[in-house]
């Protein structure tokens, strides 16, 4: 057995400890705390677009922060909306879900779960978030502008994204610029993520032996490293058109030249834009099999199925990509052929849904709170893949696109799949990263409120979108065939609000649980992965001896180990029953 | 730091190396395939006049004599023959540079000729791709240099910083032709 050299002796300041800090660990939590700022700053956007809905042109309250809008009568103006919408699908996507979920989990678990010291490339993955970190200022610096920040919404087509086409300002160039420093930094921790996972797994640890969260996390960096650089040249070509004048992307009286093509951009934007959907949720299929597992004390059923089934999603998901283009005047064969491939995705996702509910079928379910969450994960994100299939479909899509339903399908398959994922996720590994349990009951009134809440918003946003509401109009009312959905946008609004609460709660949830005395035990869930054998607080270098892995990561209720009824995935079998 | 350690942390550049490749064959495939969707939509090639088309022939061959340079460093290297691999690599870096210098005199040709950027959509398509693969042209230069001074090479790192000039020169070769045909 390999020894470890623990790394902490150069540890020695505040700085190099907690702040330019190399270790997994630490640098996890700079990526949570970010993710987490980022979380309330674009969920405060999403509760200003739903007033604007529900009550147009209507004074934004004090406790929504009425006094921003002071200035234009106190309230939202058009253009103050179409900032809202871009940013809240920008921030939420890039700066809230991603750090979350890829930057958190994947900096926190992937070391832990193979059994290695750290990453592969330490200081590339500190860099990687100091990058994110400067991204961020660069994003949010463009509320100082004097236009204010982007306004083309998160896909920012050109020529709206343009100068010459549509949005005046800097707003949108700092945009771009942003998300090309975003793309930097995602594709650094992408390939440290990878080699990590390729070449520093612990003796034993078969790809066949990885936790899947770790599958997810490793799928999910093969698509970034593979699919941001197709952003990224797209980015590029779009900073140049709103910078240096080249018009890559703009055509008719628009070019003054050769014209370009907007198009290009839609295609670039959607070859990495429906991969990122998949970049999203990956981690959370992996994270739900593993605690759905746990917490039903069964192995995950069909393990290898569900392996194989997201690699497969992983390779047909860069295949789909002109689904979201239906309507930009395809050829009919070329959007059958995307219909018939994006209906096919659902082969594979059905099989590991199937596979979550094989692990549930006759286990010993344990409802605690991340259980809880896995399960709401299962509800929303069926939900979420069923209406996905009208969206697939050429002839539901056409009527459909660009509508609030289209809002509603992809808000359960991301936000709220996603959020319960990270949520489910947060409160397991909790007591790994931080030595202390978020309470309980106090996380069973988050699910709750926070299932019920989001299942009226995002449900009813499909029902006013099949209704025909157009998924960026400023101002229902105006329109007399949506006059009578005023009361459903209304009853949206105040669940939105009640889902913003819940979040508060969770919030306050965690400053409590950390506040408290009561320290976790070591393994409170007796779990069979790596990171629950190192007790907190985990030591930079993690392991002191490197672990040998004997097992795969569900071993629960073998009927062959008397008294206990889990085997860790270092433990020997045939040790634990002499014992 | 040990041999195993070191073997370790080579094996461990090399894969991140592949994975850095396969994301920039990305990037640049993107750049290229959007090159071709204009140049199809514009029904017309991209003309460089004479002089640049000179320039970058011969910008071309320098950069494929650093590769070669690279190789006899490398293969000298492993024969022990340090003196040698010294030359071979000084050569590289030379030529690295030189390509370096070539491109800037190539942009400026262009725009002297008339053909600054912003001129029109394919033009400006060959400063943007020219341009970026020199930003990564500067990294393996850093990195021939980072080989050149330091006191403690060994032959995987040697490797490992060749796969990725090479891979560099087989970039631009393969988008040279590409943009040109």
């Amino acid at each position: 057995m390999g020894e470890n050299k623990m790394m902490g002796s150069n540890n020695n300041t505040i700085i190099s400890k907690y702040i330019f800090s190399t270790d997994h660990k630490v640098i996890a939590k700079q990526f949570m705390a970010l993710g987490t700022f980022f979380l309330f700053f674009g969920g405060a956007m999403a509760m200003l677009i739903r007033w604007q809905l529900a009550y147009p042109e209507q004074k934004v309250p004090w406790w929504l922060l009425g006094f921003i809008f002071e200035s234009d009568g106190g309230i939202i103006t058009p253009d103050m909306y179409n900032q809202l919408f871009t940013m809240h699908g920008t921030i939420m996507i890039f700066w809230a879900i991603t750090p979350l979920l890829i930057g958190t989990f994947g900096n926190f678990l992937i070391p832990l779960q193979i059994g290695t010291h750290d990453m592969a490339f330490p200081k590339l993955n500190m860099f990687s978030f100091w990058t994110m970190f400067l991204a961020s200022l660069v994003l949010l610096s463009s509320y100082i502008l004097p236009n204010g920040a982007a306004s083309g919404g998160w896909t920012s087509y050109p020529p709206l994204s343009s100068p010459s086409g549509g949005i005046p300002g800097l707003g949108q160039t700092i945009w771009t610029l942003a998300l090309i420093i975003m793309g930097v930094s995602t594709m650094m921790g992408a390939i440290n993520y990878i080699v990590t996972v390729v070449r520093l797994r612990t003796p034993g640890m078969d790809y066949f032996k990885m936790p899947l969260s770790i599958w997810g996390l490793f799928l999910a960096s093969i698509l970034n490293a593979v699919f941001v650089p197709v952003i990224a040249a797209g980015l590029i070509l779009l900073l140049l058109d709103q910078t240096i004048g080249t018009e890559f992307f703009l055509a008719g009286r628009l070019a003054s030249g050769d014209p370009g093509d907007p198009l290009l951009f839609q295609h670039v934007f959607w070859i990495f834009g429906h991969p990122e959907v998949y970049i999203l949720i990956l981690p959370v299929w992996g994270i739900v099999s593993d605690l759905l597992s746990v917490f039903s004390r069964k192995p995950a059923y069909g393990y290898k199925v569900t392996a194989i089934a997201m690699s497969t999603v992983v390779a047909l998901s860069s295949l789909v990509w002109g689904h979201h283009m239906y309507t930009t005047g395809m050829s009919p064969l070329l959007g059958k052929s995307f219909m018939f491939l994006t209906l096919l995705i659902s082969i594979p996702s059905s099989m590991f849904f199937l596979n979550w509910l094989g692990t549930l079928w006759r286990g010993s379910i344990h409802f605690n709170t991340p259980m809880l969450f896995s399960i709401g994960v299962i509800w929303v994100f069926g939900l979420g893949g069923l209406t996905g299939l009208y969206n697939a479909t050429v002839t539901a899509d056409i009527y459909l696109h660009d509508t609030m339903f289209v809002v509603g399908h992809f808000h359960y398959t991301l936000a709220a799949s996603v959020m319960l994922g990270s949520f489910a996720a947060i409160y397991y590994w909790f007591p790994c990263m931080f030595g202390k349990k978020l309470d309980s009951r106090l996380g069973k009134i988050h699910f709750w409120g926070s299932f019920i809440s989001l299942n009226y918003v995002f449900f009813n946003m499909m029902a006013v979108g099949y209704a025909g509401q157009h998924r960026r109009i400023y101002n229902p009312s105006e329109y007399s065939f949506l006059k009578h959905l005023s009361g459903m946008n209304e009853w949206i609004t105040i669940f939105a609000f009640l889902l913003g609460i819940f979040q508060a709660l969770f919030l306050f949830n965690i400053v409590w649980s950390l506040a408290k005395k009561e320290k976790s035990e070591k393994n409170p869930w007796h779990a069979t992965t790596l990171e629950w054998t190192v007790g907190y607080p985990i030591p930079h270098g993690n392991f002191i001896h490197e672990p040998i892995v004997f097992n795969g990561p569900h071993e629960y209720s073998r009927p062959d180990i008397p008294n206990r009824d889990w085997l860790g995935q270092n433990e020997d079998k045939d040790d634990f029953i002499r014992d | 730091m040990t041999n195993i350690s070191i073997d370790k942390n080579n094996q461990l550049a090399r894969t991140g190396i592949i994975m850095a490749m396969a994301s920039i064959i990305m990037l640049f495939g993107t750049l290229i395939s959007s090159f071709f969707v204009l140049k199809i939509r514009l029904v017309e090639s991209l003309h460089l006049p004479e002089n640049t088309l000179i320039i970058g022939i011969i910008n071309t061959a320098l950069l494929c004599f650093t590769s070669i340079s690279y190789i006899f460093s490398e293969k000298m290297y492993k024969q022990e023959k340090f003196n040698t691999h010294e030359t071979w690599l000084f050569f590289t870096v030379l030529g690295g540079y030189g390509f370096i210098l070539g491109q800037w005199l190539l942009w400026s040709e262009l725009k002297t000729l008339g053909i600054p950027i912003t001129f029109g959509q394919l033009s400006d398509m060959f400063y943007v791709i020219s341009g970026v693969h020199l930003l990564h042209i500067l990294i393996g230069q850093s990195l021939l240099l980072w080989v050149q001074l330091s006191r403690n090479n060994n032959y995987k790192r040697i490797q490992n910083v060749g796969m990725v000039w090479h891979f560099l020169t087989i970039l631009w070769v393969a988008m040279f032709i590409s943009i040109l045909l």
